[in-house]
């Protein structure tokens, strides 16, 4: 189960290979940032792992939720209901199309332990942002969790 | 809106720093796995969009003493989840406590700017972004409990009475200005 498992991961590895550039993490977070620039929640979908995006989905959906009280009921429903996970991430994607686009520059990649980073930029030259990345196979993905070192 | 990171985890960990500064045992940490102790960071990171919300929007509106009372409570939250980074080894400096209203980690900039951009429109809407914050914790503590020990479903239900209590007071503090607008 365990080989399948590693298969399956690294054969999902090289089909994102093509898309998004998740070979380190510097790479990573630029492929982050250049999803939403582009509105792109598919490529964000890989760059993050699952509850990551999850995240993410939900909390950009939060502001049209608060303008639009019906749309409340289908982000409840988010983490139940595929219709409404479709839904929340279409809302997602059309706001993000007219957010303003972000630069970020000055990386620095610390390393935390034999599959995490934190890594360190600047985000539109003078806002300190950090995001946290998991290896899974030969890529490097966003995860929130996995800020803690491990020695 | 779920996170990741429910506060039923931070509940787990919280009452495991409680424990370590009151001398007592740390049992409940041996029964906390890995991907648990993960989510150190990142609790600490949300505690604070709860209390910068507060801080934030009882600035606004300085007669609602609600924020300014809530705020206490997530403060203290926020210093036992610093007690347990640095416990378990969790980096936490790039994090500037300090600076209200700044998140280094984008998504958390974004919770919190669309809370106080809502909470900023009327002192009715601050209220009731207050309303919504709790509501969402107590919805992540009730389903938290799945699969944890006893000691840290205790730990739940305290500080689901605790969001409870907050929750009445800004529905009372809705109520009131609802009664006299």
């Amino acid at each position: 189960m365990m080989k399948l498992f590693v298969f399956i991961t690294l054969l999902a590895s090289l089909l994102y290979a093509g898309k998004a550039d998740l070979s380190t993490p510097e790479s990573t977070v630029k492929a982050y940032y250049d999803a939403y620039n582009n509105a792109d929640t598919d490529t964000l979908s890989e760059v993050m792992v699952q509850s990551s995006f999850d995240e993410d989905m939900q909390v950009y959906a939060l502001s049209v939720a608060f303008q639009k009280p019906a749309f409340q009921k289908t982000l409840d429903a988010y983490e139940t209901s595929e219709t409404a996970r479709k839904e929340v991430i279409a809302a997602v994607r059309e706001k993000l199309k007219t957010r303003k686009k972000r630069a970020v520059s000055d990386f620095e990649v610390m390393n935390i332990g034999d599959d995490r980073r934190i890594v360190r930029f600047i985000e539109d030259g003078k806002k300190e942002r950090q995001l946290y990345v998991r290896k899974i196979g030969d890529i490097w993905r966003i995860d929130y969790l996995a800020g803690r070192p491990v020695k | 809106m779920k996170k990741i990171v429910t506060a039923g985890l931070a509940a787990a960990l919280l009452a495991t720093g409680a424990m370590a500064a009151k001398g007592g045992t740390t049992s409940t940490t041996s029964t906390l796995t890995g991907e648990q102790l993960d989510t150190l960071v990142f609790i600490y990171q949300e505690e604070k969009v709860a209390r910068d919300t507060y801080i934030t929007l009882g600035n606004m509106y300085t007669n609602q003493t609600v924020f300014a009372n809530i705020q206490l409570s997530e403060q203290e939250h926020i210093d036992k989840a610093e007690i347990l980074c640095d416990r378990y080894g969790a980096d936490t400096s790039g994090i500037n406590e300090k600076k209200v209203g700044e998140f280094v980690v984008p998504v958390l900039q974004e919770l919190y700017d669309t809370l106080v951009a809502q909470g900023s429109q009327s002192e009715l809407s601050a209220l009731m972004v207050g309303e919504y914050v709790e509501i969402t914790d107590i919805d992540d503590l009730e389903h938290a409990a799945e699969g944890m020990p006893s000691d840290v479903v205790n730990t739940y239900e305290n500080l689901k009475e605790g969001s409870l209590s907050h929750l009445a007071a800004f529905r009372a503090a809705i109520d009131a200005y609802n009664s006299s607008n």
